[in-house]
């Protein structure tokens, strides 16, 4: 037992060792990044910094919250959540609820009256340009505002 | 600026901590006042009193001038500590403060872009800001489950500014971090050395997980707040001898409140901690001093009847079935998470070696048992979520490990003294 013991006791003394000699080439390493990864975002304005962890979406949120008229729900049609919880942070107090499909889009057209529809990556959808023919519901919509033909903010305005 | 000093006033006027030197204090004091803002903007919310700079400090300020009229001992001792007069301490001192360099520079280069930053934390906060109260429409249109203190944190430097600024805001949990450390390294001192306590602060600081809430890409999550609040009960509970007093009673249990209402996870330490307190008061056979427990309980009740009245949505858990033939699945991920070296260092396996082979005092006993019960419950959500398991434990169990990794690292670094004085006394 006391044998047990006292290799325990090595290696515990071993383990604060190298868990020590870890730490200073983890911070090191943490310095290291400075000069590698983090001197880029030296020097960029807020819109750059952000345009670079959330991409052009981030520049078409911007863009549309100038463009929609405050108190109106937005429908958004997106793939991927990502773009949602964006819009959502970026938007509020617009309401944003989203939706996956062209044809959950549709549903909600007819259970409810949106002004604002924001597709994101049109391209995932197989929709045709002419967007009067996709939402069947309401003849008067437009896409009033693209940004590099990857996001459509549609509205019926 | 202002959470320091609203924090410093309350230690102060009431005469709290009085050992303590004004470092230490200060350690604190962002936590009493980060918890009193929030709480008194909480209750603003409740009772309709419009949230602006004037409304929440103003109190403060008429507070501050009582004090200086009626107080007697209005002296306030700002000494700093001394620079270590030796080399190694003053390297590892160095070393910390490279570490805390780095955080803040890391925290001040990138707006938020944690993901549960700000599609949570700083969603509810911008939220609550633009709607100048907790609007319960706003809580059932994002289906949260959370409590409000860490949005309502996040609106507080946005009413002071007059605009919505999240990358302001992030320096908030960087001094929780600051705070942390500073906390840790004067509780270790207590049982070790300036040395060891030196070394196991740098230690701490330097633990990736940390480093990525307190500046790097996972600033603005709400775990590294409820970790520095969870040491900050701990360090108190095992400062206080076992007749606490009614002081000690009242700050711990005020911010067991705050943490119970920074995520649900408070409030499982918030039973384990008055548990422990129960069967103290029942051994002084104090029975008066039950009503103190009542201080974190009525924050948390007020917050469950609005939840109530409002028909805000309840935790997802209660959807989940338990299910024990998920514990191989789960131990394996536990562990896995446990040794990554990346994100933890060795700390875990320190810390399973050091139970093997510590002498149990009340104090290494409380660092064993309190840890472990929060963690076993954090263990027991993984036999009933409802949600896909191996998904949920690798997307949380890292930030759950560090509420109480401050306290596991305090263990280690107590059982390693005691270890190295056995040693000098076998082999002086």
């Amino acid at each position: 037992m006391k044998t047990v013991q006292n290799y325990l006791k090595y290696l515990f003394f071993i383990i604060i060792l190298i868990w020590f000699l870890l730490s200073i080439g983890r911070l090191v390493l943490n310095l290291s990044k400075i000069y590698t990864e983090e001197r880029f975002w030296i020097g960029l304005s807020d819109e750059n910094k952000r345009t670079k962890i959330f991409g052009d979406v981030y520049i078409f949120l911007l863009n549309i919250d100038k463009k929609i008229k405050k108190n109106n729900d937005v429908i958004a049609l997106s793939k991927d959540g990502k773009n949602y919880f964006l819009a959502r942070y970026m938007l509020y107090p617009q309401k944003i609820y989203w939706v996956k499909t062209v044809q959950e889009v549709e549903k909600m057209l007819k259970t409810k009256k949106y002004r604002y529809i924001l597709i994101f990556y049109p391209q995932n959808f197989n929709l045709n340009f002419n967007v009067n023919n996709i939402f069947s519901s309401n003849k008067q919509i437009q896409v009033k505002y693209s940004y590099k033909e990857s996001f459509y903010f549609i509205t019926n305005e | 600026m202002t959470i320091f000093l609203i924090g410093l006033l309350i230690i102060e006027s009431f005469s709290l901590f009085k050992e303590k030197v004004f470092l230490e204090k200060l350690g604190y004091a962002y936590g009493l006042g980060m918890g009193m803002i929030t709480i008194q903007m909480f209750l603003y919310s409740l009772f309709g009193i419009h949230w602006s700079g004037i409304s929440i400090l103003v109190p403060w300020l008429l507070f501050y001038l009582f004090f200086f009229l009626f107080k007697k001992s209005k002296k306030i001792n700002y000494h700093l500590p001394n620079f270590p007069n030796n080399y190694i301490d003053r390297t590892i001192l160095i070393l910390i403060i490279a570490t805390s360099g780095f955080v803040l520079f890391e925290s001040l280069v990138r707006p938020v872009s944690g993901w549960d930053a700000w599609v949570s934390w700083f969603m509810g906060g911008k939220a609550f800001y633009v709607d100048g109260h907790i609007k319960p429409e706003f809580i059932k249109y994002v289906d949260y489950d959370y409590p409000p203190l860490i949005n309502l944190m996040i609106t507080f430097p946005s009413i002071m500014l007059g605009k919505f600024n999240d990358q302001l805001t992030l320096l908030l949990f960087t001094f929780f971090y600051f705070s942390l450390l500073i906390i840790f390294y004067y509780t270790a001192k207590k049982y070790t050395s300036q040395r060891l306590a030196l070394l196991f602060t740098f230690m701490l600081a330097v633990t990736q997980n940390f480093i990525r809430q307190a500046g790097r890409y996972d600033v603005g999550y709400a775990d590294l707040p409820l970790s520095y609040y969870f040491f900050l009960v701990m360090s108190l509970i095992l400062q206080v001898n076992k007749k606490i007093s009614n002081k000690d009673l009242i700050i711990i249990n005020l911010f067991l409140g705050v943490g119970a209402l920074i995520k649900n996870e408070g409030l499982t330490f918030l039973l384990i901690i008055q548990g422990y307190l129960i069967v103290n008061i029942i051994k002084v056979k104090k029975y008066k001093k039950f009503v103190y427990l009542l201080i974190g309980l009525i924050i948390l009740f007020i917050w469950e009847i609005f939840k109530y009245e409002n028909n805000l949505p309840g935790s997802y858990l209660t959807r989940g079935v338990f299910n024990i033939s998920r514990m191989p699945v789960i131990l394996q991920e536990v562990l896995k998470e446990m040794f990554n070296l990346q994100r933890w260092n060795l700390i875990w396996p320190a810390y399973f070696i050091s139970i093997l082979i510590s002498r149990f005092t009340r104090t290494t006993f409380l660092l064993i048992i309190m840890p472990m019960l929060q963690l076993s419950i954090y263990l027991f959500v993984y036999f009933i979520t409802p949600l896909d398991l191996i998904l949920h434990i690798r997307s949380s169990f890292d930030r759950l490990l560090i509420h109480i990794a401050p306290m596991i690292i305090l263990f280690i670094c107590i059982a390693f003294n005691n270890l190295l004085t056995r040693e000098k006394q076998i082999n002086p």
